[in-house]
């Protein structure tokens, strides 16, 4: 599969409207060599559509499509030797496994012998050689999953595209693919990019994640950037859970900034920010980075428990600060804490993922 | 008293059921059991049986002629609907448009327009381009008649065709020609049968039409036979109406199994 | 629209020749049988007029021909929707085997030849019928009564041979019905009948509009039906405009009439559409 391995991505200010709707709004992406990208957002922010536009479904209207530097944008589908397993897998009802993964190579005019060979070989990739004459009907959701890719790899796609591909797997089948398709794409090194609507999935996967809210790009980076150190709002709510600590600048420093919060206290947010003192912000901190004891040590917050979730070997606390605001906190089961009433909230050094400015409707803003 | 109102519902609509049951197959019986009469005379229930009727129609040259000529329409009509009407069918399907819509309301109109009216019409039109009744006149009449039998029947099966399917073929390097072959026809090809069938049966069993597009040498069956039952009551009608019945039968069953047709009636 | 963007262009070409044949030979013969409705003599001289138009409508033997067929229409409609309710009912509520069998039976008349099921009815219908002949043996009347040649016998057979196309519709309707609503309003002690009437017939209220249209307009247009049934004592439209088309051979007050009677069926199934949108807009009115 040497062949498929290594081409190069590119998405040039891509723009795409359904009438009024705007589906993409000049989006780019520079997706390199064996690289798996997964495009990720709540429903109606644009992934799919990226998707059409990239496998030729959809013509956008304006912007180009590279691959390794060369625009297919002029190319209908069936001469971009793209491939794509669909989130059903729109396997040929009316035809066996090895009559499906012969499809493209017969629909190409490749020799009967070489159609054979690929089919052989695609059905050993993903371990299918004993349901070759099945029908499509006559197999399990995995299974399906295994033939729709056994199927688009036969073609020896420059880009394999994958359209929520595990959202009609329950949950137990749902890991062992993913290991398998991720399995398979770094042995063959083949550019993948993925849809998908689930941030699990797309952290666990990917080399990159493109998050895309309303047609806009909000972040394009590795999945620990995107977790640890979200550039918006946005990107830091949609992907994990996150705490929203309401405040305002009362001080910068080289480092970072000061921030009051609303009960008073101070903290310090240890990001540069370009919000100016006074300014109202939002502190955002994962359930995780956060501690809750019974002593109140220095730089903690006074809160109230509203519910505990012992979940095996962690707690899942929902505690409510002094002015109200709800916060959730993971930590690892601890004799010591209480249960009930009122408790401490420690902030874990180096926690803060960063600063937003706090508007007053939904617009929010990159805040640094 | 839910049970005794359970009771006299289920035996009303019970009841009724049976008696619609024996008026839709009584009269097809009927004349099944009176093609095999013995007698000259067609009455109910025949004296005795014989296929000398059946051995009658051997003779009736008449008759045989305008099977041929309703054969004949049938055939050319169904060819030129099922070629004309899946294509039409595929892009009225793929389009959202506004124009697609008004397509298919014209394209289903001649379900409802009475048929009389537009035979009459068809002639008027014949006439001034100086066009002679012939079979291609009654072909051309048939093929408006029919087309849309055909048309719905295929819009029907490619609604549940996914276009993931097409998609998927376009995605693995073929045309829109090698996908339609052998991706989107084999998946709509019941559909497309099941229509073909009406569509035949509909041009086979026109009168409305065929009345102004033929002339006398190109009678269809159903007039020929209509004309004996209103002049003549020939016997040879009984035994001619137990072929169409028989091989009506045998097609529609064989439809049922190879297509499933029954299920694009509703 | 998936797989639709890449070449809509190419995609229209597909609709173009049925298009051209129905602009050829549908709407331009439709066309000319309005403009030749409009020739005021009878030899079609050129001169324009409602000439035709007026002598239809002004002539009460016109008109009655018109209302007799449009309520034979409505009569042989009724009596289908009283019968094949019922009988769509049944079909959903047997085992898909039995239903398979009954649509099987149900969809053969549409199949089998209208001269075929129509001659059938004269053989039964006739003053030595089988019918007659069962009223006599059974005492009910001294007299062999009229039915063939009559409206009740043109009725009655119109309601047979264009059962299916009330019945087939009306079962996709009930089908479509969730099964729960029935059981939750005899749980909530409804009995059967008011459940039919309060849940199951409102609910197949499309059903009934569709099959109503499907069955009017071919109960009204059924020429063959009518002429042989009817014979010639019983005149109605399809008749009429093909006595004054081909024996009289007067085209333009034919094409009156037949613009005439397309105009009320179409107007008739216009409301029956405008009386199903207005019912769909709340559909447990």
């Amino acid at each position: 599969m040497s062949q498929s391995a290594g081409h190069a991505l590119t998405l040039r200010s891509i723009s795409h409207a359904f009438g009024a709707v705007v589906a993409a709004n000049g989006i780019d992406l520079d997706i390199r060599p064996g690289e798996l990208v997964s495009l990720l957002g709540p429903s109606g922010c644009g992934k799919t559509t990226l998707l059409k536009i990239i496998a030729g479904f959809l013509r956008q209207t304006s912007g180009d499509v590279l691959v390794d530097g060369a625009s297919i944008s002029h190319l209908p589908t069936h001469q971009r030797r793209i491939g794509i397993v669909f989130q059903n897998y729109a396997l040929f009802p009316h035809m066996s496994v090895a009559q499906n993964i012969a499809y493209g190579p017969v629909a190409a005019g490749w020799p009967k012998a070489e159609v054979a060979a690929v089919v052989t070989e695609m059905l050993d990739v993903v371990q299918m050689a004993a349901f070759r004459d099945r029908l499509p009907r006559e197999l399990s959701g995995g299974q399906q999953q295994r033939v729709a890719l056994a199927r688009c790899l036969a073609i020896r796609p420059r880009i394999l595209l994958l359209d929520e591909p595990f959202s009609a797997l329950d949950k137990n089948l749902r890991l062992d693919m993913q290991i398998e398709i991720k399995r398979l794409q770094r042995q063959s090194g083949i550019t993948t990019v993925m849809v998908t609507h689930d941030q699990e999935e797309a952290l666990g996967m990917s080399d990159r994640i493109a998050v895309l809210s309303r047609g806009n790009l909000e972040q394009f980076a590795s999945p620990s950037d995107i977790y640890d150190r979200p550039d918006s709002l946005f990107v830091n709510t949609f992907v994990g859970t996150a705490n929203l600590l309401k405040g305002e600048i009362a001080g910068l420093s080289p480092s970072g900034a000061v921030v009051r919060l609303a009960d008073g206290s101070l903290i310090e947010t240890g990001r540069a920010t370009q919000l100016v003192p006074g300014a109202r912000v939002l502190v955002p901190v994962r359930p995780e980075g956060l501690r809750v004891s019974a002593d109140g040590a220095d730089g903690a917050l006074a809160a109230d428990v509203t519910a505990v979730m012992p979940i095996g070997p962690s707690f899942i606390y929902e505690v409510a600060l002094a002015d109200g605001t709800p916060v959730k906190v993971v930590q690892e089961r601890d004799e010591t804490a209480p249960l009930s009433g009122p408790v401490f909230l420690h902030i874990k050094p180096n926690r803060i993922s960063g600063l937003f400015a706090d508007l007053p409707d939904d617009t929010q803003k990159k805040g640094n | 008293m839910r049970d005794w109102q359970t009771l006299s519902f289920n035996a009303l609509f019970g009841l009724i059921s049976l008696i619609c049951i024996i008026v839709l197959a009584g009269p097809t019986l009927v004349i099944l059991i009176l093609s095999f009469t013995g007698e000259e005379a067609l009455h109910f229930p025949p004296a005795s049986y014989s296929f000398r009727w059946y051995l009658a129609l051997l003779d009736a040259n008449e008759l045989q002629a305008a099977l041929w000529i309703s054969l004949k329409v049938a055939a050319i009509s169904v060819t030129v609907c099922v070629v004309l009407g899946v294509a039409a069918a595929l892009a009225i399907v793929r389009s959202t448009g506004s124009i697609a819509r008004v397509l298919e309301t014209v394209f289903m109109s001649p379900l409802i327009l009475p048929a009389l009216a537009f035979g009459f019409a068809a002639l008027m039109l014949f006439s001034m381009l100086g066009m002679r009744p012939s079979i291609l006149t009654l072909a051309i009449g048939h093929i408006i008649v029919c087309a849309p039998f055909v048309l719905r029947t295929t819009l029907a099966s490619l609604m549940q065709l996914d276009p993931a399917l097409i998609d998927a073929s376009r995605s693995l390097g073929a045309s829109g020609l090698h996908t339609f072959r052998t991706v989107t026809l084999p998946l709509i090809s019941r559909g497309v049968a099941s229509g073909a069938f009406i569509a035949f049966m509909a041009s086979f069993d026109n009168v409305p039409v065929s009345l102004f597009l033929q002339d006398a040498r190109t009678q269809v069956l159903p007039i020929y036979l209509w004309d004996i039952i209103q002049n003549q009551l020939d016997s040879r009608a009984a035994s001619a109406c137990g072929v169409i019945i028989i091989a009506t039968v045998l097609l529609m069953v064989l439809m049922e199994r190879v297509a499933g047709f029954s299920r694009f009636m509703k | 629209m998936a797989g639709a963007a890449s070449s809509p262009s190419r995609d229209w070409a597909l609709a173009v020749p049925l298009a051209v044949l129905f602009a050829l030979f549908f709407i331009a013969p439709l066309g000319l049988l309005v403009s030749i409705s409009f020739q005021t003599e009878r030899q079609m001289t050129g001169a324009l007029g409602l000439g035709q138009y007026a002598a239809f409508l002004t002539d009460d033997l016109n008109l009655a021909v018109l209302r007799d067929t449009l309520l034979v229409g409505v009569k042989a409609t009724i009596l289908c929707l009283l019968f094949g309710y019922p009988l769509a009912w049944l079909c959903t509520r047997v085992s898909a085997r039995w239903q398979a069998a009954l649509i099987f039976l149900i969809v053969l008349p549409i199949v089998t030849s209208v001269v075929v099921r129509t001659f059938a009815w004269i053989v039964i219908l006739g003053r030595r019928g089988i019918l007659n002949e069962a009223i006599l043996a059974l005492g009910l009347s001294a007299q062999p009564l009229r039915l063939l040649f009559s409206e009740t016998g043109v009725v009655i057979v119109l309601a047979q041979v264009q059962m299916p196309l009330m019945v087939l519709p009306l079962i996709t309707a009930i089908q479509r019905i969730d099964p729960n609503l029935e059981s939750a309003s005899q749980a909530l002690g409804a009995g059967a009948w008011r459940t039919f009437f309060k849940v199951t017939l409102p609910l197949s209220l499309p059903g009934i509009i569709a099959g109503t249209i499907l069955t009017y307009t071919a109960c009204v247009t059924a020429f063959v039906t009518q002429s042989l049934i009817g014979g010639s004592r019983l005149l109605y439209m399809p008749m009429m405009i093909f006595q004054q088309a081909m024996d009289l051979q007067n085209w333009p007050f034919a094409a009156a009439v037949s613009v005439i009677f397309m105009a009320s069926v179409l107007l008739i199934v216009a409301l029956l559409i405008a009386l199903s949108r207005s019912r769909a807009a709340r559909p447990y009115g």
